[in-house]
């Protein structure tokens, strides 16, 4: 009988134990891995923020709730302040507890290059005594510390030489603040993780807080995620190190993305990836909304949208996709979005040829390039690996279609570490659509090619129409036509920049040349137009070109003259010259030089109608060569003329000109033998001016419109 | 029942003994409400934000003024930044326990001098141990005026540095070309400078900040100022102002002379990136650090348009009112030997910083030490035409907007009349308040 009882019992006491198992959820391999919250980059009093850290990591402990956190008092308050730097140490070893919670402490170098946290070192590093990014990197050196990037800023700062890869750097620095600052919403710095992980570093997503008052992980929701064993100093470290991270605006969300079985900070050999991705959150309203898939240059290679409660707490979002890498480097993270906006950057999983060189940048440096011109391909080879590389070879080739066009090799010694520019000249044989690649030959593997990157490059139909800009004579908006460059090319146009003399090279195949006044005072280049250069520019008009010229106001200031203008529209042979007075529009009480001018009705005809009226600073008038109305004068169209309120000054009482009591022509066009002649009263086209609230790109473009028209 | 005679004794002695303690008591009570009594020292706090090496310097000037006198303590502490130390002693002054003195910018002191916080040092030229006119003089005269408010002198100057262009001498030389005294000169010379190699710009000729600062060497040497005369309104966006401007922003965009960026420049001077850059002669041993010998630079006042300017900065000291008046001496007897010709020159030769004291610049010591050092000594001869920024409490709001403009100017978001025609709006308004 007992015999019997027994029997059964074990069999039930197998059948729970199996069903517990299984239970577990997951697999037993699956269920080692737990979800921490917390975050790496604070400040108390010890430096420039709050109370002691004592407080601060009780505070974060019981009040944040946060399973970790890491006090990095900004370095040079340590480095003078030893026993500060001492009773850190002390404390966050004492309020390390494994199972409950992890106290890092760390420095925060504040160097002009961007700032840099170093956790678990056993000294403080200091602005003031590692006054490099080089010293810092030989610093940590050994010192078994893990630091971060923090809040790297790309418009704010150098960025550590726009994240130049270090080979020492990168064994110690394995972490970047993709969210940073004690806001809700602090995701700020993805395009910086972009281009740290394309310059070849190995860096995982982290979110920090950068805490300055007593708020430790109340400032927000916002935290680290830590994918490790368990709560302990050690557990934490590893995962930190292997970048098992992400960055995230929600408290809890927990977020698994693996490649072929891998977790996010690993890297896989070049192959097909099998990518899996499984997002829960214990809040119900935290469902995901959508899930990016990003890669090399911050292309989003896939976009998974989130259905009803999936991501929340009942339903997991899963998904599985094969991805296969075409790049010999390559890198994937998510960025997710949950319901209310909260937003989640994973660390990346890498997938790397067997070779440790890569190539970031490549591109053909001619923008808008046309068939036949000449240019370079460009990129960087990054030396990943500890070991000096003589002879790399990077053969390029382009793809067009069908047809594969070799294009040539360079041969080049990169060290350990180094990044080093490669470069070869080419002019592209064909126009549309082109792929250009370079093979990365690694000389210790020569028969490797599959370390291949490729750029598409659009190249332009070989004769586009030639718009010439002047720059060589200290014009006004000099250095400033950019924008109205890139504008003409992406309507089909070549725009040039003169910079020397013009000559009839330069206006070779120019159907239109643009010359801003020249401006007094200090100029590095010549501010009048000699004899031969008003000839060819009367040849060029005399031919069928078009001549734009753009003048400026008298200003109040006596230095000021448009004799230059009007000596070339002398000598081209127009009835048009240019005022020395300044265009005013009344402003309330006030007199403004800066005016909104409207299109005449002929300007309409001939121009089409402008949605926004056009903006001008500083103009004059346009009147006729004596000075008079110019609107009196046959064979002239007037296209522009001044708003209401407008009228035309002499403020330097220098002469001559035109006053316009109301409404004064700042733009019309004469038609001078096979050309035409376009008088403006200030140059239009600056980069000031191309804004979307005005309509002067949609006239800059509707003028050389017309002018090409001819 | 003893005889009346002994217990008259017995009470003597008790009222001799209570008489005794009583005094006692008296004493110590006294002696608590006085930080001084006969034989004792006096023990003064000095707050300041000088750390590393300018730090190491005051602590050995503030030992050698313990050991020349010996009844006063001197707590020279250290309280991190700039801007640490002004929050600090604010937070000290709503406390109501300052420090006895404390190094401070002079718009801070005008905060200070508002709330009646500050002992002025004019309190102290009188009497013994006093300043005699000559005295006063020796001190410069555009410092003395940043220590004055309402007419009266409340600080005396401590560590102060003049603007100064720095410039490699070796890419100078090579292009056959004089260190630039003049806008233009600086025009030219830097696009000597600039290197372009392969459609590439491989060297600049200047680096800029976009930043209050530099803007102001350009305006003081076009002939602007930050303010009208009223001190009421602002003038810097003025002809001078956006002429000044308008220069930076031509270097950077119109002739690509120059780039921009938002830090300290010596790094990018060192690697050779930049040949000419800005700064103050505070920040010699950075820009010798960073060089490490690898080319010749050289040192020269701001390149001027209109005349040569050199804008002066740094902090003064003062002595806050609720010290009690033996504080009050003792802090008045270290801040004027602080300040009095000897130990200027050491903390000039040590630090960079400027003598403060005319006569400092007679000293054997000094003489030698510009003799051994004419790079230095050029910042030194700029002193003739030191100017100072206004002293009001909302200077630095009123940098900050300036900041932003040339930033504005410098992205090219605004034409430098529009930026500093905004900036100079939001500077009325704070001055109207």
């Amino acid at each position: 009988m007992i015999r019997g009882r027994s029997a059964l019992w074990s069999a039930v006491i197998c059948v729970l134990a199996v069903f517990v198992a299984t239970c577990g959820g997951a697999p037993a391999e699956e269920a080692k891995w737990r979800f921490y919250f917390g975050y790496l980059h604070s400040h108390t009093s010890y430096s420039d923020g709050a109370l002691t850290p004592e407080e601060a990591y009780a505070y974060a402990r019981d009040v944040a709730g946060l399973d970790f956190l890491g006090i990095t008092e900004h370095g040079y308050y340590m480095v003078e302040n030893p026993h500060h730097w001492d009773s850190l140490v002390e404390i966050a070893k004492r309020f390390t507890e494994p199972g409950r919670f992890v106290a890092f402490r760390g420095t925060e170098w504040t160097h002009g290059a961007g700032h840099i946290s170093v956790i678990e070192a056993p000294e403080p590093c200091s602005r003031d005594v590692q006054i490099s990014f080089d010293d810092l990197v030989a610093w940590m050196e050994g010192k078994n510390g893990i630091a971060s990037f923090n809040h790297p800023g790309r418009n704010e700062q150098g960025n550590w030489d726009d994240f130049k890869y270090s080979l020492g750097g990168n064994r110690t620095i394995r972490l970047l603040e993709v969210g940073s600052g004690p806001y809700p919403r602090n995701t700020f710095y993805e395009a910086s993780y972009i281009r740290a992980l394309d310059r070849g570093w190995q860096v995982g997503a982290i979110n920090s807080q950068d805490n300055h008052r007593a708020d430790w992980g109340t400032a927000a929701d916002t935290r680290t995620g830590v994918v490790a064993r368990a709560l302990t100093r050690e557990d934490l470290t590893e995962a930190l190190r292997a970048m098992r991270t992400y960055s995230t605006e929600d408290r809890n969300v927990r977020v698994r993305f693996t490649g072929n079985g891998k977790w996010m900070g690993e890297v896989l050999p070049l192959g097909q990836v099998d990518f899996e991705i499984d997002i829960t959150d214990p809040d119900p309203g935290d469902a995901v909304e959508k899930v990016e898939v990003r890669s090399n240059r911050g292309a989003v290679l896939m976009t998974f949208r989130g259905s009803g409660d999936e991501g929340g707490p009942d339903r997991p979002f899963r998904r599985t996709f094969p991805l296969v890498p075409r790049q010999g480097y390559s890198w994937y993270y998510l960025r997710i979005e949950q319901r209310d906006g909260d937003v989640v950057v994973t660390s990346p999983i890498w997938v790397k040829s067997r070779s440790e060189l890569m190539m970031v940048d490549l591109r053909f440096d001619v923008p808008f390039a046309k068939k036949g011109a000449k240019g370079y391909l460009r990129g960087d080879i990054v030396n990943l690996g500890a070991d000096p590389m003589h002879g790399v070879i990077v053969e390029f080739a382009a793809t067009a279609g069908e047809q594969r066009m070799p294009i040539g090799a360079v041969k080049t010694d990169v060290g350990p570490g180094a990044t080093v520019p490669v470069s070869l000249e080419w002019a592209c044989p064909v126009s549309g659509d082109v792929t250009v690649s370079a093979t990365v030959i690694d000389p210790s593997i020569p028969a490797y090619t599959e370390n291949v990157y490729s750029v598409p490059v659009r190249i332009l139909p070989e004769t586009l129409p030639k718009i010439v800009v002047d720059e060589g004579h200290n014009n006004r908006s000099s250095g400033f036509a950019g924008k109205f460059l890139d504008v003409l090319a992406c309507a089909g146009y070549e725009g040039v920049l003169n910079q020397g003399r013009i000559t009839a090279d330069i206006l070779g195949r120019a159907s239109v040349l643009i010359v801003a006044n020249p401006e007094p005072g200090i100029s590095l280049t010549p501010t009048t137009f000699d004899e031969s250069e008003l000839a060819v520019i009367r040849e060029f008009v005399a031919g069928g070109g078009a001549l734009v010229l753009a003048g400026s106001s008298d200003a109040s200031d006596p230095s000021r003259s448009v004799d230059q203008l009007n000596a070339i529209l002398t000598s081209v042979g127009s009835s048009m010259r240019f005022s020395d007075d300044e265009v005013q529009q009344e402003k309330g009480s006030a007199v403004s030089s800066t005016v909104t001018c409207i299109l005449t009705p002929e300007g309409e005809k001939v121009l089409g109608a402008l949605s926004l009226p056009v903006r001008m600073t500083q103009a004059c008038s346009i009147a006729d060569d004596r000075f008079g109305d110019l609107a009196g004068r046959g064979g002239v169209l007037i296209l522009v003329v001044g708003g209401e309120g407008t009228k035309s000054a002499d403020t330097n009482g220098k002469g001559p000109c035109h006053l316009y009591a109301s409404g004064p022509v700042v733009c019309a066009s004469e038609d001078v033998g096979k050309g035409r002649v376009v008088a403006i009263g200030a140059p239009v086209y600056s980069v000031y001016d191309f804004r979307p609230d005005l309509g002067n790109e949609e006239f800059m473009l509707k003028l050389v419109r017309w002018l090409q028209s001819r | 029942m003893r005889a009346s005679g002994a217990p008259c004794q017995g009470n003597q002695l008790k009222r001799v003994i209570v008489g005794v303690i009583s005094v006692t008591l008296l004493v110590m009570l006294l002696a608590g409400f006085s930080s001084v009594s006969a034989g004792s020292k006096v023990t003064i706090t000095f707050w300041h934000g000088m750390g590393s090496a300018l730090g190491k310097t005051l602590d050995e000037l503030v030992a050698e003024f313990q050991k020349q006198n010996p009844d006063i303590i001197v707590k020279a502490e250290y309280q991190g930044s700039y801007g640490a130390l002004n929050q600090k002693i604010m937070a000290a002054l709503a406390a109501k326990k300052p420090p006895t003195m404390a190094q401070a910018y002079g718009n801070w002191v005008a905060e200070y001098v508002k709330s009646g916080a500050v002992k002025p040092v004019e309190d102290f030229f009188a009497g013994p141990g006093g300043l005699s006119k000559d005295e006063i003089e020796d001190f410069w005269p555009e410092l003395r005026v940043g220590c004055t408010f309402n007419g009266r002198m409340y600080t005396l100057p401590f560590n102060k540095s003049v603007a100064i262009y720095i410039y490699n001498l070796t890419a100078l030389k090579e292009a056959g070309l004089e260190p630039p005294k003049t806008w233009e000169e600086l025009l030219a010379a830097s696009k000597a400078m600039t290197v372009v190699k392969d459609g590439k710009v491989t060297r600049y000729g200047m680096v800029l900040r976009p930043n209050v600062d530099y803007f102001a060497n350009l305006l003081f040497t076009n002939g602007g100022r930050y303010l009208d005369p009223s001190g009421k309104k602002a003038a810097f966006n003025g002809p001078e102002g956006v002429e000044a401007l308008q220069f930076m922003v031509d270097m950077l965009h119109k002739y690509k002379v120059a780039y921009y960026i938002p830090g300290y420049a010596d790094a990018d001077f060192g690697a050779g990136k930049t040949c000419g850059y800005f700064a103050t002669s505070a920040s010699y041993s950075y820009t010798d650090k960073a060089v490490g010998g690898k080319f010749e630079w050289g040192i020269g006042p701001i390149p001027y348009k209109k005349g040569p300017a050199a804008p002066v900065a740094g902090t003064d000291l003062v002595i806050f009112a609720s010290a009690t008046p033996e504080e009050q001496q003792a802090a008045w007897k270290f801040m004027k030997w602080l300040t009095s010709a000897s130990q200027t020159a050491y903390w000039a030769i040590n630090t960079g910083y400027i003598p403060v004291r005319r006569s400092a610049l007679y000293l054997r010591q000094m003489k030698e030490w510009m003799a051994a050092n004419p790079r230095n000594a050029a910042s030194l001869n700029a002193l003739k035409f030191a100017v100072t920024d206004p002293n009001i409490a909302e200077w630095q709001d009123i940098r900050e907007i300036i900041s932003q403009a040339v930033e504005e100017a410098f992205l090219a978001k605004a034409t430098p009349k529009e930026a500093l025609d905004k900036a100079a709006e939001k500077v009325n308004a704070l001055l109207a308040k």
